[in-house]
């Protein structure tokens, strides 16, 4: 019964370059559970990550995490519990992966502050975990596709959030790759307990890594369980 | 295979290309020290400097020459760093102030002043900064919706700017018989510059320099997207405005006193882009560099080459922009 | 997307630059044509009696059959020599103080019906006024002369920016208006009035440079400008002599400062675009002082600096110019000539 709610979406409906996107949308999200949110294209997947992570202002409802209005939080105070990977990621910079990673400490530390020796560690860590350690010295531009993957996903891991939002984390990726990050988004959420909550187009990855399902289509939502995970 | 760098990101590369840069400074501040209608020599320019033998060449280093080719170099800081600025905040590598309306605003209120109020010449610094401030809030209010969109702001630039070009223009018509004395302002010249234009920019060069290189860090967090920046903690509107504003002092500041220079802004950042990369800790410091350099260098040519006749250097550094614009449309 | 912002960059500099251009190629014509060369008359006229042939500043030949009636004099300084010969305008552009009229015409010619400012003037007012014969500025309203031509008016264009050119003019004139007599006379009068001041001049000459400050450029007059005629005739020694004009037929061109400390004329003769003369000489002090670039210049620094008033340098004093030697003359020679006495009736 007490189940521990970490991000509550009430009555939320958001319209987008003047069209309803999402209707009165009411969602619980439960700590340390995976949630994929699936549906056609159009239906608002993309809008509904990128309203959480406060890039859309909502026409009306709220979005509570922890029992706090996102909306009035400060920056740096939300990105410390709630990291996003974008689905679209062109970057004018060409820093390298290890800088990049470093980039995710940005909401632990004042204007004043530079990188210290537990943020080098975290983000040691942080790209171990998700294996791109190797590749810490190399330009952003010059890495594949699922390695770019790896390492926006490293700078998230950096954040230490509690949860992780991800946009489409496989949709340009081949199938050997696809896997591996499914792979590495289950290690991540059980082994840092991180909630995972994220859009997949493919339905067969969204029944067989989440707890959870979101259908999205039409304006309707469903959410379903997903019984005997792993 | 794990130390796979390239060139450009060692750090030691960004470094000497520095250093380079500031040794490039040293030679091109006394070079243009030296060149003029007198030739002066290296030995002779420092006993001048340090000591007032009311000699002639004092006469000309100190009350002339110097101070042009302090305000050389801090004109080439101010336009240089605020385009490299705004081609991040805009996220377009060929932005420059004139995209934030600096131009016609200056333009616009240093040509009414200088053509139609003649007589109150002390105040055409005050009335170009105070234009281009201007223009630049109008562009920035009107492509305000909920937050600030790089397409809204070059379209209401291109709006404001055309309504102030066409202002320029009108005004010129009516007082056509006093064109000449505008025609150097449009272009940007260092004409008869000294320590009191000096006096007025340093304070924006320091105080921006400064900044700029303080919080170098969140420009670079903002380029990598606007949503990847929110969700590292940026607060992205804010970032933006700020830079916004400060590449805005740092052009207004420089425009009011030289008049229009152009190509310096866009010039400058984008040649240190394709050596040095995007990382702003080191962008930053080498384009102001080379802002000073090639503008002392061109001031220095644009009263040489044809002495003791002088082009205004607005003309010297277009004429720089052709081949540069066909550089970069092989590039293509 | 790129490509689209990369045509704004190319255009829209190149657009500028040559609006620009083409601003200061219309305009430049506010000082075109000073002494193109001293063989060249800026208007002559064939014939002793009508028809005359006449041949204007810009090379085109009108053919009068008869003496002209109904007159339209576009500028001020032809106006006043037509007047002084006993002519007559239907009209005239707008009268500014500094333009120096013959106090007998003077009433009469501010109460002529006014066609606009020199350098814009209305043409539908003139055409309808159906002159003669039309004199116009060659400088300003050479495009608006062409027009007229077009339309089928007589027209004739002047440049008067010489003593030379004054004198042509008076010739000319003369003919037209079948005034010979008064036209001579009048030449003698300003010959001898030129020629006095000259003969009494010093066996030194003094050095000048002509200052033509706008907005923080220095540029100079060259010899083809009334100041520098002026400084010609009282064989004064110009700095800025040999050097090219910024455009063709301009009689400006800008100068480094650096070069008028080198050179270190005994005067610096002032003029400004600032049309009351009290506010030119004040902003012009205000520069001087505040700006350093003049610590270097002598003439600055120990107070030998003239304030060439419009009147007489900026516009063409034509029957008066002799009056403007002698101001100049009076200016640097006061032992010579006695102390400038300032004009009234401005």
């Amino acid at each position: 019964m007490n189940k521990n709610i970490i991000l509550s979406i009430e009555g939320l409906s958001v319209s987008y370059k003047n069209k309803d996107v999402l209707t009165d949308i009411n969602l619980q999200i439960e700590k340390g559970k995976v949630y994929s949110i699936i549906g056609p294209n159009g239906c608002g997947k993309t809008t509904l990550i990128r309203t959480i992570n406060r890039s859309i202002k909502p026409k009306k409802g709220k979005i509570f995490l922890n029992g706090e209005n996102i909306f009035k939080m400060k920056n740096k105070d939300v990105a410390k519990k709630i990291a996003i990977l974008n689905q679209n990621n062109n970057t004018m910079n060409d820093v390298t992966v290890k800088r990049l990673v470093q980039y995710g400490r940005y909401a632990y530390k004042n204007w004043w502050e530079t990188v210290d020796g537990k943020d080098s560690e975290i983000v040691q860590w942080a790209m171990e975990k998700t294996g791109v350690i190797k590749l810490q010295n190399r330009r952003i531009n010059t890495l594949s596709g699922g390695e770019m993957q790896r390492v926006w996903i490293a700078m998230s891991v950096a954040q230490k959030p509690e949860i992780l939002l991800l946009d489409e984390p496989t949709t340009y990726l081949d199938i050997c790759n696809q896997l591996e990050i499914m792979d590495l988004i289950t290690k991540l959420n059980k082994e840092e307990e991180i909630t995972i909550v994220m859009v997949l187009h493919d339905i067969n990855h969204a029944v067989r890594y989440s707890n959870e399902l979101i259908i999205i289509d039409d304006h309707q939502y469903t959410q379903k369980e997903i019984p005997g995970l792993y | 295979m794990e130390n796979d760098i390239s060139l450009r990101d060692k750090k030691g590369f960004k470094i000497t290309v520095i250093a380079i840069l500031a040794m490039l400074f040293f030679i091109s501040f006394i070079l243009g020290l030296t060149k003029g209608t007198l030739e002066v020599e290296v030995k002779r320019i420092f006993e001048v400097i340090s000591k007032d033998d009311g000699s002639p060449e004092r006469m000309v280093i100190w009350n002339i020459r110097l101070p042009r080719m302090i305000l050389a170099a801090l004109v080439g800081i101010n336009l240089a760093l605020s385009g490299a600025i705004l081609q991040g905040v805009m996220k377009n590598p060929l932005a420059d102030p004139s995209i934030i309306g600096i131009s016609s605003g200056a333009g616009l209120f240093g040509i009414i002043v200088l053509v139609v109020f003649p007589q109150y010449i002390k105040m055409v610094t005050i009335a170009a900064f105070m234009g281009a401030m201007l223009a630049a809030s109008i562009i920035y209010l009107l492509s305000w919706k909920g937050g600030i969109k790089t397409i809204r702001v070059v379209l209401a630039g291109v709006a404001v700017s055309s309504l102030f070009a066409a202002g320029i223009s009108g005004i010129l018509v009516f007082y056509s018989d006093r064109v000449h004395g505008a025609l150097n302002f449009m272009n940007g010249s260092l004409s008869s510059r000294s320590w009191p234009e000096v006096w007025t920019i340093l304070p924006y060069t320091i105080i921006g320099f400064v900044l700029a290189n303080i919080f170098a860090d969140k420009l670079n967090i903002l380029i990598l997207g606007d949503d990847v920046a929110r969700g590292i903690g940026l607060n992205v509107e804010a970032t933006r405005f700020g830079f916004t504003a400060l590449a805005a002092f740092l052009a207004a500041s420089a425009v009011s006193v030289v008049g229009l220079l152009g190509f310096v802004g866009l010039i400058v950042p984008h040649s240190i882009r394709l050596v040095i990369g995007n990382d702003y800790r080191y962008m930053f410091p080498a384009t102001a560099l080379f802002g000073s350099v090639l503008l002392m260098l061109s001031d220095t040519f644009a009263r040489t080459v044809l002495s003791p006749m002088e082009i205004p250097v607005g003309i010297v550094m277009a004429v720089l922009g052709v081949p540069f614009f066909l550089f970069l449309l092989r590039r293509e | 997307m790129k490509k689209v912002k990369f045509y704004k960059r190319i255009l829209l500099p190149l657009v500028v630059i040559m609006l620009i251009f083409s601003v200061s190629g219309c305009t430049k014509t506010t000082e075109t044509g000073g002494l193109s060369n001293t063989q060249d008359l800026p208007i002559t006229v064939e014939g002793n009696n009508y028809p005359l042939k006449i041949k204007d500043f810009l090379k085109k030949e009108t053919i009068l059959e008869k003496k002209p009636e109904k007159v339209a004099v576009l500028s001020g300084t032809p106006l006043n020599i037509w007047y002084d010969l006993g002519g007559k305008s239907i009209c005239t552009s707008n009268i500014t103080d500094n333009l120096k009229l013959i106090s007998e015409y003077k009433k009469e010619i501010n109460d002529l019906p006014q066609i606009g400012p020199v350098y814009s003037i209305d043409m539908e007012s003139v055409v309808s006024l159906k002159p003669d014969l039309i004199i116009a500025q060659a400088g300003t309203q050479g495009t608006q002369a062409d027009k007229l031509r077009d339309i089928g008016f007589k027209v004739i264009t002047t440049n008067i920016r010489s003593y030379d050119d004054v004198i042509a003019t008076y010739n000319a004139f003369g003919k037209i208006l079948g005034n010979e007599k008064s036209a001579e006379a009048k030449i003698e009068a300003l010959k001898n009035k030129k020629e006095e001041i000259v003969s009494k001049l010093p066996k030194d000459n003094k050095s000048v440079v002509i200052l033509y400050i706008t907005a923080k450029t220095i540029a100079v007059k060259l010899d083809n400008s009334i100041a520098g005629d002026v400084a010609k005739i009282l064989k004064l020694d110009n700095i800025a002599s040999d050097l090219p004009p910024d455009t063709i037929g301009s009689e400006t061109t800008p100068l480094d400062v650096e070069y008028i400390v080198k050179k270190n004329p005994d005067y610096v003769l002032v003029t400004s675009m600032i049309s009351d003369d009290e506010e030119a000489k004040k902003t012009m002090e205000e520069e001087f002082k505040s700006n350093p670039v003049w610590k270097g210049v002598k003439a600055v620094q120990e107070g030998r600096v003239i304030y060439l008033p419009q009147q007489y340098f900026l516009y063409n004093a034509g029957p008066y110019y002799s009056e403007a030697i002698e101001y100049m003359a009076k200016s640097i020679y006061p032992e010579i000539y006695g102390e400038v006495t300032h004009q009234d009736g401005k």
